[in-house]
């Protein structure tokens, strides 16, 4: 269930990003903590009533939720892959992101200094 | 420098065409999410109930169609078999099921000569709106970048979806008549607008395929 499944998936992000228990996610939905373990096994998907409701209180778009889409701006795609990392992979993604900023800085200083020289030679 | 290149990130007008597809999507999405089950749909397809947005209605008027013209132009043969080709790609389609497609969520864009037309799935609900002039290149440029755009203005239908799921080849194995199709399908790269998994990113016309 491609699209299912990802529905699954986000339902699953804003919980564990909520720091909720089913019972808990149940309670501010108005429904029960099997309903959100349904959803989140996949045995059922969220009546379109759901869906809303969880946007509302979690403040996420029904396009994101629903079809996983977004407006372009990844920023938001990120968080919510860095909330579901554990804290060791999180160190790790960092010190990816820092040596590849670091690995461009070489590079735009290198290009800088040979416009640089090409400068002096016209 | 550093200012302006920021500055030319911000206005990029591909953002901010995104953006008012999305938002467009979302208000058609919210609206979708309001009608209530039992509400009566406009049209049953195959087990799905069909809403129509207010755009339908208005559409209708403004060209004089009657809704039974309406549906047998979009219920048509041909654009059927290209959908259900897609579907029949889709992980949630099962053939086994008396509705093989009933599980599907999913969503799609197509354009016909007078009007673009915004089809959102949610398992055995649908709805269909018809975009504004304002938001017609925006809303194509969107659905093509998603890979699902398909394209009924001209003579021929030529399609912008992807055909696979995480990177595998399709599961429903289609019949000899669109052997020739299936050598046009190649998963590829990555969408950075929506979760698909693969894409293709050609002009794929069915025509010739389909009347062979």
């Amino acid at each position: 269930m491609a699209h299912t499944h990802k529905l699954i998936e986000r339902i699953c992000s804003i919980r564990a990003k909520n720091h909720l228990t089913t019972r808990k996610m149940g309670a501010l939905l108005g429904v029960s903590a099997t309903t959100i373990v349904k959803w989140e096994t996949g045995q059922t998907h969220p009546k379109r009533s759901n869906i809303l409701k969880i946007c509302k209180v979690f403040h996420c778009s029904p396009s994101w939720l629903v079809y996983g889409l977004s407006d372009g701006n990844e920023v938001s795609d990120i968080t919510n892959l860095w909330n579901q990392l554990g804290s060791k992979d999180q160190t790790l993604l960092l010190s990816l992101a820092s040596s590849l900023i670091e690995k461009n800085t070489k590079k735009i200083k290198i290009t800088s200094e040979n416009h640089h020289q090409v400068g002096i030679n016209d | 420098m550093t200012d302006n290149v920021i500055s030319f990130i911000q206005n990029d007008p591909d953002d901010c065409m995104h953006q008012m597809a999305f938002n467009y999507i979302d208000e058609i999405m919210f609206e979708f999410f309001s009608i209530p089950d039992d509400e009566k749909c406009q049209k049953d397809h195959k087990r799905r109930r069909v809403f129509y947005h207010q755009s339908v209605y208005d559409h209708l008027n403004r060209t004089n169609q009657s809704l039974a013209n309406f549906h047998e132009n979009l219920y048509r043969e041909d654009l059927g078999e290209v959908i259900q080709f897609w579907l029949k790609t889709r992980k949630c389609y099962d053939k086994e099921k008396r509705f093989p497609a009933g599980n599907i969520i999913n969503w799609f864009v197509f354009a016909e000569p007078n009007a673009m037309m915004l089809y959102l799935i949610y398992g055995e609900f649908a709805y269909l709106s018809i975009a504004p002039p304002k938001i017609i290149s925006a809303l194509q440029q969107y659905a093509k970048a998603c890979q699902r755009f398909i394209d009924c203005r001209n003579n021929k239908i030529i399609v912008h979806f992807n055909y696979s799921e995480d990177g595998e080849k399709p599961k429903y194995k289609i019949e000899k008549r669109r052997i020739e199709l299936l050598g046009l399908l190649n998963p590829q790269s990555n969408s950075s607008l929506c979760d698909v998994d693969s894409s293709i990113d050609k002009d794929i016309s069915l025509k010739n395929v389909i009347k062979k």
